[in-house]
């Protein structure tokens, strides 16, 4: 048997193993998240930020140059500086 | 539509082209001989397609690999050559610099957030201020967050507390209080270079530049996995940011070190909430907005990296997920690539990488297996390996050269390409299908260990 066929059955039964673990592994993974403690639901599924601010600024002329020439304009602040305890 | 069709309707021909190209060259010998067999006439054909789509894959993934290490090379050629300018520049006074506001965005990181904050008030950088977003903590985080706060003679950090909304909405409170003219958006567990801030601030002489990505690097290489982390982060993220960087097409402005103009989060609405990968969102937002984003190779964020196999796969999975969505929700660009042909390339490399790589990969391994086990043919598993090994070695030792880091992670690589490529694309393929399926899934806090 040359080195070439020992390699091969190394790599072989290396990667039947390997394959088997990376599935047992996300077994364990989905089984450890669905048994852990459930997370406070935010973002993705439900927004708690109703005081959103940053809305999105819409140039009136949809060109690179005019968008470009917007980078003095004032964020939207003062809708939230009151919500925000700073310390 | 039309161009949506066009492209279909490629697809469909390059698909059929393939099948029947296939299914002759593999039955040509069948259908000359007497004891044809329907079995073996589709049990040749569909090996020969199967195979044909593997060999055209391992094309696609070498031209990746050659056109990234040149583009590399040639970022890295660009970087020497400009170095007196790069050195004019760090010579600055830096009381003509503008201010930047260092946002953290902090949820249950007591262990890590002091020593993030202490480095911070380190870095080589006068005029910048620190807003630690603590996102309705449960620990001390908050009581750490004030304590090194007290500390600073200077008053640079501001605290803001707010209750739990996730990562997203902590960042867009501290860009909304921000004072700089320029925001840096990191991680709760990074630590960045001292050089970090001065390094990326000069991308924004060019108006043109609306974001700056860092380099992240793996600080806790405490056992086998970190270190396969490591050796990833070079090879799969350095590398590649570095690539893109030279073509102008950056297309994901990472967490642990994201530089913005203010004005340009104001004008694209900051984070939104309906992706997992609000990075990778936000990036596409300012591409599409027609902004250009740079890679600075010097500004590092060191990041405290899952020591643990089940953690690390919490976090691709959520990657994953989160990406695919990003690419969802973005796909109308997928198909219209009269608008930006650079911002249409982007994305196809994007849902390459997200989701041809791993299915094929992990295609790949099981195919190679079959036709060792039913015919034989163990040898093409060793060729399939090798191939990729090789390209992964190349990689490697480039970006070790290059990153000035350290060479032992070469010897990682093997196992890189063999196991942990293999595990992490498993839960890459469940994490697609299941996103398909529209599963619902949560963020999925990492447990820190501390070790920054």
């Amino acid at each position: 048997m040359d080195i070439v066929s020992i390699f091969a059955i190394v790599i072989l039964l290396i990667s039947i193993g390997t394959l088997m673990i990376g599935v047992a592994a996300y077994i364990a993974f989905k089984v450890r998240s669905a048994r852990g403690p459930k997370p406070i639901v935010h973002g993705y599924d439900n927004p708690v930020d109703e005081l959103m601010f940053l809305k999105p600024y819409v140039p009136e002329q949809q060109n690179i140059l005019s968008l470009h020439s917007l980078n003095s304009s004032p964020m939207g602040l003062n809708k939230t500086e009151n919500n925000i305890q700073q310390t | 539509m039309v161009a949506i069709v066009r492209f279909k309707f490629f697809w469909l021909i390059l698909g059929m082209s393939i099948i029947l190209t296939g299914a002759f060259i593999a039955n040509r010998a069948i259908l000359n001989a007497n004891d044809f067999s329907l079995k073996l006439f589709l049990d040749n054909t569909i090996l020969a397609v199967l195979g044909g789509y593997l060999v055209i894959f391992l094309f696609v993934l070498i031209f990746r690999y050659v056109g990234l290490l040149f583009f590399s090379l040639s970022e890295h050629f660009n970087r020497i050559l400009t170095h007196k300018e790069y050195f004019v520049t760090t010579q600055l006074d830096q009381s003509t610099l503008p201010m930047v506001s260092i946002i953290v965005p902090a949820y249950n990181e007591g262990l890590v957030i002091e020593s993030a904050l202490v480095s911070l008030l380190t870095i080589n950088y006068k005029n910048f201020e620190i807003i630690v977003v603590d996102d309705g903590s449960k620990d001390d985080t908050h009581k750490k967050i004030l304590a090194i706060a007290a500390e600073d003679p200077n008053q640079r950090i501001r605290v803001i507390k707010k209750p739990n909304g996730g990562k997203a909405s902590a960042l867009n409170y501290g860009a909304s209080a921000a004072r700089g003219e320029f925001i840096l958006n990191m991680d709760g567990d990074t630590k960045l270079s001292k050089d970090s801030l001065l390094n990326a601030i000069k991308h924004f002489d060019d108006p043109k530049v609306g974001a700056v990505a860092g380099n992240i690097k793996v600080l806790n290489r405490e056992n086998t996995l970190t270190n396969l982390q490591a050796l990833e982060y070079i090879e799969g993220l350095a590398m590649v940011r570095s690539a893109q960087g030279f073509m102008h097409m950056v297309n994901i402005v990472p967490g642990p070190f994201g530089m913005f103009r203010k004005s340009l989060l104001s004008q694209v609405g900051g984070y939104d909430y309906d992706t997992y990968a609000e990075d990778c969102d936000l990036t596409l937002k300012i591409l599409f907005s027609g902004w250009r984003i740079v890679y600075e190779p010097t500004s590092i964020a060191y990041v405290e990296s899952p020591a643990k196999l089940l953690d690390l796969l919490q976090q691709r999975y959520r990657w994953t997920r989160g990406m695919l969505q990003a690419l969802i929700k973005h796909s109308k660009h997928l198909f219209n690539p009269k608008q930006s042909k650079t911002n249409f390339f982007i994305l196809w490399y994007m849902a390459f990488e997200t989701l041809i790589w791993p299915f094929s990969s992990i295609f790949g391994t099981i195919f190679f297996i079959y036709i060792g086990l039913q015919h034989g043919l163990v040898n093409l598993l060793f060729f399939w390996w090798l191939q990729l090994t090789i390209l992964d070695v190349i990689a490697a030792l480039y970006c070790i050269l290059v990153e000035d880091e350290d060479l032992r992670l070469i010897f990682y690589v093997p196992l890189f390409r063999m196991v942990y490529c293999t595990v992490i694309d498993i839960c890459k393929v469940f994490g697609i299908i299941e996103e398909f399926l529209g599963l619902s899934m949560t963020w999925g806090k990492l447990i820190r260990i501390g070790k920054m």
